[in-house]
Parts: C-alpha cells; structure tokens; sequence
C-alpha cells in the first residue's frame, strides 16, 4: 500500500479519485478497501460523507476501513459518527472501532470507550477496549 | 484512474512446540534445551544428520515476540562453516539466507542448490536477540529422508476461519467454486517448480472466532498473526497449514493480502508461531485468482523462498538462476521498486516482492529445487 506521502504527492485530483475508487463496484473489494482507507489523507466534505455512509453500510470490510479513515481524517471530530459504530451489531466492526480511537489517544475517545465497555457484552471486544485504554 | 488502481493493488508481502512428526520420511530428533549466554548464543548445538538427508528444518523457541532470533553460524561435518551471520568475524556474502524471526526460530537448509549438504555431525549456533538476558529455548530437528524426485506433493490443511459471510465452512468448502479456483491457480503457479497440491483437508477453527477472524498486525507487533498460527487446528501433520480469515489488517487499517511465517516457516512442526500462514478472503468472491497467488507466493515463503528482490533492491534471494531488480532500477526514486522498473528483472516470478495476477508468472528451476525439499513435501 502506497504510503499518505506517495498519494498526496501524485497532485491534485488524487482525493476525487479515490473517492470513486472506494464506490466502485466494478473493482475488486480490497482495493475499494484501501482506497477508502486512504480517504483519511484527503480530508473534505466529499470524504466525510461518503465514509459516514460507508461505516453505517452494509459492508463490513468497508466500514472497517471507514472507522481507520475518519480517525486518521478527521481526529477528534470523528468520535461521534465512531461512537456511533461501537454500537454496531458487528463484532468486527466494533473491534476496528476500538482500534481507531484507540489510535487518537485523546480524552474524548477514551471516554467513548470506556462507556462502552460498560455494555459491551463480546469478550473479545472488551479484552481489546482495555487494552486500547492502557495503551 | 488505471494507475491508481495498479498503486493500491499492490500485493505487498510481509513477513511464527513441539514437533509431532514421526511420519514415514522425516527422522525427527528432540536437540534438548539451551540458555544463551549474554551475547543472546546458545552455543554449538549438535546436529547428526543422517545418510540420504536432502533437507533439515531446526526450530528453537519460544521466545517471545519482543524478542528476534536468527542463526549465528551453522558447521558442517568438516567444522568449516557453512552459514555465519553478517555480523560474524567469518562472515561470507554469498551464501544461504536464514531469516530473523520473533518468537519461534525455524532454520531450513538447503535454500539454494548453491549450498547442498551433506550427512555427518554438523552444528548450529542460534543467535536469541533477548538484550543480555539468558534466554532459554527448546530445539528439535527434523531430517527429511526420503528421496526427491522432479515432481513433489504438498498436501494442505485449510482453516476457515469466521467465513460464514461468504457461506464457506469446512462442508461446503471442497464444492465452493471459488475457493477451488483459487486452488487450481495456485496449483497452475506452482506447477512451474514441479510442485503438485495433493490431500486438502478442510478444517472449521476451533479457536476464538472472534478474535482472529480479522487478524490485526503492525510492523512491531504480529503477535495476533503468532497466537493464530500456534492454535490447535487438527489435520495432517506432513503438510502445510492455510488459515483463510475475513482480513488481515495492519495498524492503520489496510488490508494485507496475506502473511506466511518466516520465511521459511515451521514445516510439518504444529503449535508453534511459525507453524502456518494466513491468507485475506475479502476478494474471494470478486478475484478468486488473486487467492491463488497469494497463496502460491505465501506458501512459497513458507516452504523456503525469498523474495527474487526484496522492495528496495538492496537485497537478493540466494538462487543463483532468478533475475536480480536492484536500487539501480528505482528509476523514479520512491521508497520501493514498481513492476515496471523491475519488467525482465523479476517483475514476472511469482516471488517478485508484490506479485500480480495479471501476467504470466513463473517460478524458476532452482526455487522448485528449494519447495521440493521441503520436510512438508513428500
Ligand atoms: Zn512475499
């Protein structure tokens, strides 16, 4: 995977295209994957949006890679819409969920955490949950 | 938007008991347990290789994913050596490859028909990178004794994994249509090194479903990658165990295609982390080839390959019959060689550093003299 530098550094447009890359069903599912995760170095409205409907989708691998996306994008402001996606029905997606704002090491996404960790009941997802808030 | 595409398509390659063989054609020898000493060496560990050898595996662990391991030095009968390290007073720049590893140490030789072996008392000195604190480790050696022939057979056992989305589990694996596409793929790939996928036995994950159905890696920490590898999965011992999960994700979320231990890994040795590899399914349904390739060049690693040049250039396989892609070809100067850089170089082997489906990939004579010796292969 081409590093934020390497993308960034291709010029304008870069973001656009991305942005239909990560929509396109004609493409394989893993590079609509980390089209969407490379979303997160092309922080606009365009991006914000389509990655919010992406991480409330139906496609799980998708809406992982949307939760990385709006934490790498979007910091802080993504603790809502990520707060949100913790409670998903989705074990893996709550797991990815507690890796992205595990990665923001801020106030607002330990407290998002550690309020879920009150009511989640998978044991995998609360073994990971402590493990981000130690970290 | 072509290009682009071809950027994030990349199939970038990353880099974990006690054996349980006993099968008709491996001699295995417990080697007994070491401490190193506060240089991180274990000392000259003793190695009786028996008459008609074509292949040793040693593996010493475990110790720890903080913590790297490699081989010192290896002697031959003769006391000369025949591996040291680079930081060795006798280091020799053309010779074998033996990788550094975290956790659990597999060392297979030969890995070049440059550096054949022979029978009689050899030893190997195992460099445990633990920072001055004694490490102890347990050995064990594996001798594969029956012959090799042009053509060998790799049987495997695949671990699904929390596929349930994609309607695959061990009963409808062998009649999914996909996945035996990807089998048959693969199969093609390898058949250039006289390599022929034998018995699959399908296996449901007894494990933590949850936990390792998405596998989360990071350049400093494969612990997840490790524990999964170590689990209990049954099947058959002389073989090469597949994990097929939703993902392998590393720490900012992308997706890695997949993940073999080592190289090489720990063949025919179950419980350790190096006992297996790990395969990404996302694109099963849209790309089954790509499955096949990803296991082709993964499972290679695992039998003994490297890649033909790794992803800056700097370094070499140790074949001597595979094109060489240097730092001279990064003619763009970005941090990795492009397929384009490398087209005549390597671009085309299924071990290029990031292989793709969309050309025709070989595999040389001397990389099938490496699979088809493994102790896996009969
Ligand atoms: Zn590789």
């Amino acid at each position: 995977m081409p590093t934020a530098q390497d993308l960034q550094g291709l010029g304008d447009g870069v973001g656009a295209e991305l942005l239909e890359m990560a929509l396109d069903p004609s493409l394989t599912h893993t590079q609509r994957a980390r089209a969407t995760v490379a979303l997160g170095w092309f922080p606009t409205d365009a991006s914000l949006a389509t990655l919010g409907s992406l991480l409330a989708g139906s496609d799980d691998l998708l809406a992982r890679k949307a939760a990385f996306a709006l934490a790498t994008g979007w910091a802080d402001h993504a603790v809502p819409l990520l707060t949100t996606a913790l409670a998903s029905d989705s074990v893996q997606l709550r797991m990815a969920t507690t890796r992205a704002l595990g990665s923001l090491r801020s106030d607002s996404a330990k407290a998002a955490l550690s309020h879920r960790l009150d009511a989640e009941t998978n044991s995998a997802v609360q073994d990971l949950i402590r493990a981000q808030l130690t970290n | 938007m072509t290009w682009l595409i071809a950027m994030l398509g990349l199939v970038a390659c990353g880099n974990n008991g006690t054996g349980d063989t006993g099968a008709a054609g491996l001699d295995v020898q417990p080697l007994g347990s070491y401490t190193t000493d506060t240089g991180g060496l274990t000392g000259n560990i003793p190695l009786e290789i028996p008459d008609g050898t074509s292949s040793v595996l040693v593996h010493c662990g475990d110790y720890g994913y903080d913590v790297l391991g490699t081989a010192w030095d290896i002697k031959d009968s003769s006391g000369a050596y025949y591996y040291t390290n680079q930081y060795h007073d006798a280091y020799a720049a053309t010779q074998m490859r033996v990788g550094n590893l975290d956790d659990h140490l597999p060392v297979l030789f030969p890995v070049s028909p440059d550096h054949d072996i022979s029978s009689g008392s050899w030893s190997i000195n195992a460099w445990i990178a633990s920072g001055g604190t004694p490490t102890t480790v347990d050995c064990e050696a594996i001798y594969r004794t029956d012959p090799v022939g042009s053509s060998g057979t790799i049987d495997l056992n695949v671990v699904l994994v929390g596929l349930d989305g994609l309607g695959l589990d061990a009963s409808t694996a062998a009649d999914d249509a996909d996945l035996q596409a990807a089998l048959s793929y693969a199969q093609d790939l390898w058949s250039d090194a006289g390599l022929v996928i034998g018995n699959v036995t399908y296996l449901d994950f007894k494990g933590n479903v949850d936990r390792y159905s998405v596998v989360d890696i990071s350049d400093t920490d494969a612990s997840e990658f490790g524990d999964l590898l170590k689990q209990d999965v049954g099947g058959t011992t002389r073989a090469m165990t597949v994990f097929f999960v939703q993902e392998i994700a590393d720490a900012s979320g992308a997706t890695v295609l997949g993940l073999a231990a080592g190289p090489p890994g720990a063949a025919t040795v179950t419980g350790t982390s190096k006992s297996g590899m790990v395969v990404t399914t996302a694109d099963l349904r849209d790309a089954p080839n790509e499955i096949g390739l990803i296991l082709a060049h993964e499972g290679a690693h695992f039998l003994g390959l490297f890649h033909t040049s790794e992803k800056t250039g700097d370094v070499q396989d140790p074949l001597s019959d595979t094109p060489e892609c240097t730092e001279a070809s990064n003619t763009d100067g970005n941090s990795y060689l492009d397929r384009d850089e490398c087209a005549g170089k390597g671009a085309d082997n299924v071990m290029f550093w990031a292989p793709a489906i969309d050309i025709s990939s070989t595999m040389t004579a001397d990389q099938g003299w490496v699979l088809r010796r493994n102790p896996a292969v009969h």
